[in-house]
């Protein structure tokens, strides 16, 4: 009985991380989520001016893009707009 | 007792090594990523509204080369009242040629066929080239290197039937473009659209 206990406090004790570990496994978590929530911000716009460049048609007015364009308000999209249909006085 | 005796960090050890090799495929992923965020952002930033088609082919060509590995890129354009198609920009093995019009007609190699198809069009081999009515162009006859992969997007006009001409990609590779690679070159190809006279 003895040896199981001192075995499982053994066993439990490979587990423990040390500080500098742990530490170490915090900044990596931090690092992949950082990168995760960049790519991801990369990925949507790549999507949002797709699908814009997939609704907008030649010779469309400001008016008709902004329709079809409704509710995809990415940055990115709305640059696009701006250069396409640039409003009076953009520019000066 | 041996294989007992570990280092009471192993197991922290393990799951730091597991999230190091996370992070690298994750930086590989925003690097792949980014890279297509800033081709768009390229494309969108090289454009302005009725540029001509000689510049805009200038504009986007290095971008897009670098971008999908290419061996040629160019814009055809559609003379439909003529029938015939005009290469205002194509290049190919390295520099820019001048090519002379040709008729619009189904026999009219690729682009031609892609025209009058109205819709884009993936080769991925030579013989699927071939069977489509690949011409070689003069640099392919001299070099010997041949187109293995081609990509024909037709661009956008307010008549859906009658593109305003094509933007065509080729790699010597073969199956050079995934359908991510190709979704991304038929969005440069519909921005470009939108911004030709």
């Amino acid at each position: 009985v003895l040896l199981q206990r001192l075995f499982r406090r053994f066993q439990g004790a490979k587990t423990v991380p040390t500080l500098a570990q742990r530490e170490r496994e915090q900044s990596l978590l931090h690092r992949a989520e950082g990168l995760r929530t960049e790519a991801e911000a990369s990925r949507r716009e790549v999507e949002a001016v797709t699908a814009a460049a997939s609704l907008l048609r030649p010779g469309m007015t400001r008016a008709e893009a902004l329709v079809a364009l409704s509710g995809n308000d990415h940055p990115q999209v709305v640059a696009l707009l701006s250069r396409l249909f640039p409003a009076p006085g953009d520019g000066k | 007792m041996k294989g007992l005796i570990h280092s009471p960090t192993a197991a922290a050890e393990d799951s730091i090594q597991d999230l190091e090799r996370q992070v690298a495929t994750q930086e590989e992923d925003l690097r792949l990523a980014t890279l297509d965020r800033d081709l768009l952002r390229g494309v969108i930033g090289r454009l302005r509204p009725r540029i001509p088609w000689e510049d805009s082919g200038m504009a986007l060509c290095e971008l897009c080369l670098r971008s999908f590995l290419l061996s040629g890129f160019y814009l055809a354009q559609a003379d439909w009242s003529n029938a015939r198609i005009i290469f205002p920009f194509f290049h190919e093995a390295g520099r820019a040629r001048a090519l002379a019009p040709i008729p619009l007609s189904l026999e009219a190699g690729l682009t031609g066929r892609t025209l009058l198809e109205a819709h884009p069009v993936y080769l991925p081999n030579r013989s699927a080239c071939e069977a489509h009515g690949m011409r070689l162009t003069d640099p392919e006859q001299q070099s010997g290197l041949i187109t293995h992969s081609w990509f024909g997007v037709p661009l956008r006009a307010a008549d859906p039937d009658r593109p305003a001409g094509l933007m065509g990609f080729h790699a010597y590779q073969e199956d050079a473009f995934s359908p991510q690679r190709r979704e991304l070159m038929a969005t440069v190809a519909a921005l470009t659209a939108l911004h030709l006279p």
